[in-house]
């Protein structure tokens, strides 16, 4: 299949005012396959964000660093690209929209206005015609009243309505990657299905590309093709969405689907991952999910396990190592 | 929710707490009877004073209400957090130190150490990671079984309200429209937003048949609720009369009331 991005062994990290080393996405490797949606699945301060930012070549340097790997856009390398060059990929090529749309748009300007902004800068095209393809972009994301929208300062507009803007903003130029850092997160349960759907729709009348970033399981299951699971700055499973949900293999990525509340079963008790998500800052040695680990042994506690490819399906854990190198034998 | 603990006025009607009418107890008249109804924040950066202590921030709803003895304070502030799986060197530490769900562990015993009748938990869960959410929601249960606790469990998570609850009212826009006991809720929904929040909840199966119910619009301003029926706007089923009269909340079958011209017809 035909790959449109591919991370390969990304390692950034930041650096604190006293010199030491966090590493929040420590040797990341996926792909992207052109036309699909890939979730990237974690908790709290396991690099997910930070992976998304790293593609867009949004991370702040200093204090952050991209300390190797490449990320590669259809064959190129953005990493080592300079600004300029990244500048035209942003928008045309790839964009984003964030979770808190509050927070992303800037609150001074209407929104249509910051809808024009990227057009004219990326289409170069004049006002009059910037602002009626704006119009068209906020009717196509489902704003009812396109033109007072765009009329409209974001405090004037609810969450849904904000985030409709900004993704009618990053698709202005219809790019061909979509990168959603929890773009549903904030919003009410309905709204999002409608966000969600909305960004579905999208996709596949426009065979857009999406890597959408979450926490939520049960988004992975309603969108997702393929699924990465992070835990700590690493990759720790990586397979198709069916394969995942069906065999998970990493104790973490089972334990996180047994332990979230189902509308359709009747526990009485919840499993749980025991212990504390850890901080980037403090990372535990050899495989950073063995202190929670049910099935941790010896080696865990030093050595990080290495990715191995069990069948169109990766997962990093001592258990399958070892199964991969008794099948080689 | 606030309105229940009276920190907010609230306009008109009653909050009745074991008998006795809340909107008009006297302010000191109120303070004793709050130890018998506690609240747990949805955040738990906001809702713990970062100057104090863990021992402190637990043991200080004893202070409020008379506890003179510090020893005492402190021995009772060490079995709650016992109880909630804090350990014994957290006391003199500081919150900053601690993650979401630890932090939302010291919430929950300084809700519950001065032993109330009713907790008040606002979101309690939703600010927590995944992982850490199914350790605080089997705490709760644990904590309700061990000390008989009501519960009032505020959450937009059906799936969280599921595990927990035993009955569930169904709120919008500043109005009940729906409740039941969580069986009639899940297997049998009347109103169309009922159905509606059922229908959105993602669920972790990509196997799983849904039908999702979609509604149009957005949640109308509570400053300006539409008329008649708040939900109309949205609602796939509404009709002229929906936008004129507002519905009232009936009795449905045996204890499911559903405030819907569609539950009414028959």
């Amino acid at each position: 299949m035909d790959t449109l991005l591919e991370v390969k062994n990304l390692k950034t990290y930041f650096y604190t005012p006293d010199k030491r080393e966090i590493p929040a996405v420590d040797d990341v490797s996926f792909k992207v396959n052109r036309g699909e949606t890939l979730c990237i699945v974690g908790e709290s301060g396991c690099g997910k964000s930070v992976t998304s930012l790293s593609i867009m070549r949004l991370v702040a340097t200093p204090p952050g660093k991209y300390v190797s790997g490449q990320i590669l856009f259809e064959g190129k390398n953005l990493l080592t690209m300079s600004t300029k060059e990244i500048r035209k990929l942003r928008c045309k090529e790839i964009a984003m929209i964030f979770q808190e749309p509050m927070t992303a748009l800037n609150p001074v300007h209407k929104i249509g206005a910051q809808i024009e902004e990227a057009l004219i800068i990326n289409e170069r095209i004049d006002k009059k015609t910037a602002s009626e393809k704006t119009v068209e972009l906020l009717r196509m994301v489902g704003v009812p009243d396109p033109a007072r929208c765009a009329n409209s300062y974001p405090h004037q507009l609810s969450g849904g309505m904000r985030q409709r803007a900004m993704i009618a903003m990053a698709f202005s130029c219809e790019p061909k990657l979509l990168l959603a850092d929890e773009p549903t997160t904030a919003l009410d349960v309905t709204i999002q299905a409608q966000i969600l759907d909305l960004i579905q729709t999208l996709k596949e009348q426009h065979g857009m590309t999406v890597v959408f970033v979450t926490h939520d399981l049960g988004i992975v299951a309603d969108i997702a093709q393929r699924v990465i699971v992070m835990y700590a700055g690493r990759v720790i499973e990586d397979a198709s969405c069916s394969e995942l949900f069906r065999n998970p293999l990493h104790p973490y990525t089972r334990g996180l689907l047994n332990c979230i509340p189902r509308i359709d079963d009747d526990r009485e008790e919840l499993d749980t991952i025991e212990g504390q998500v850890p901080t980037p800052a403090n990372f535990p040695t050899g495989c950073r999910f063995h202190p929670r680990c049910p099935k941790a042994m010896e080696i865990c506690k030093c050595i990080a396990p290495q990715s191995v490819d069990v069948g169109n399906h990766v997962v990093a854990c001592h258990l399958y190592a070892e199964e991969s190198n008794n099948s080689v034998e | 929710m606030q309105s229940v603990m009276r920190l907010i006025p609230f306009t008109s009607g009653r909050v009745i707490f074991d008998g006795c009418d809340l909107s008009t107890l006297r302010r000191n008249e109120l303070q004793s009877i709050r130890s018998e109804f506690q609240i747990i924040y949805q955040d738990p950066f906001s809702s713990l004073n970062p100057r104090m202590t863990i021992g402190e921030i637990i043991s200080e709803p004893l202070l409020v209400h008379g506890v003179k003895d510090a020893g005492e304070r402190k021995q009772r502030t060490l079995e709650t957090m016992k109880d909630v799986g804090l350990q014994e060197e957290f006391y003199s530490r500081y919150p900053h130190e601690f993650s979401g769900g630890q932090r939302q562990r010291v919430s929950i015993a300084r809700s519950l150490i001065l032993r109330p009748k009713l907790v008040l938990c606002d979101e309690p869960v939703s600010a927590l990671d995944v992982s850490i959410q199914s350790q605080i929601l089997n705490l709760l249960k644990q904590l309700r079984e061990r000390y008989g606790l009501t519960y009032i469990f505020v959450s937009h998570a059906l799936n969280v309200v599921r595990y927990l609850s035993d009955n569930i009212a169904v709120m919008y826009l500043g109005k009940i429209v729906e409740i039941g006991t969580t069986k009639q809720i899940f297997e049998s929904a009347v109103h169309p937003y009922t159905r509606a929040l059922i229908s959105a909840i993602p669920v972790p199966d990509p196997t799983y048949q849904r039908s999702r119910i979609l509604l149009k619009g957005d949640i109308a301003s509570p400053k300006d609720p539409p008329k008649g029926c708040r939900f109309h706007t949205r609602c796939p089923e509404a009709t002229s009369r929906c936008a004129e009269e507002e519905p009232k909340l009936i009795e449905y079958t045996q204890g499911h009331k559903c405030a819907c011209f569609l539950s009414q017809l028959h």
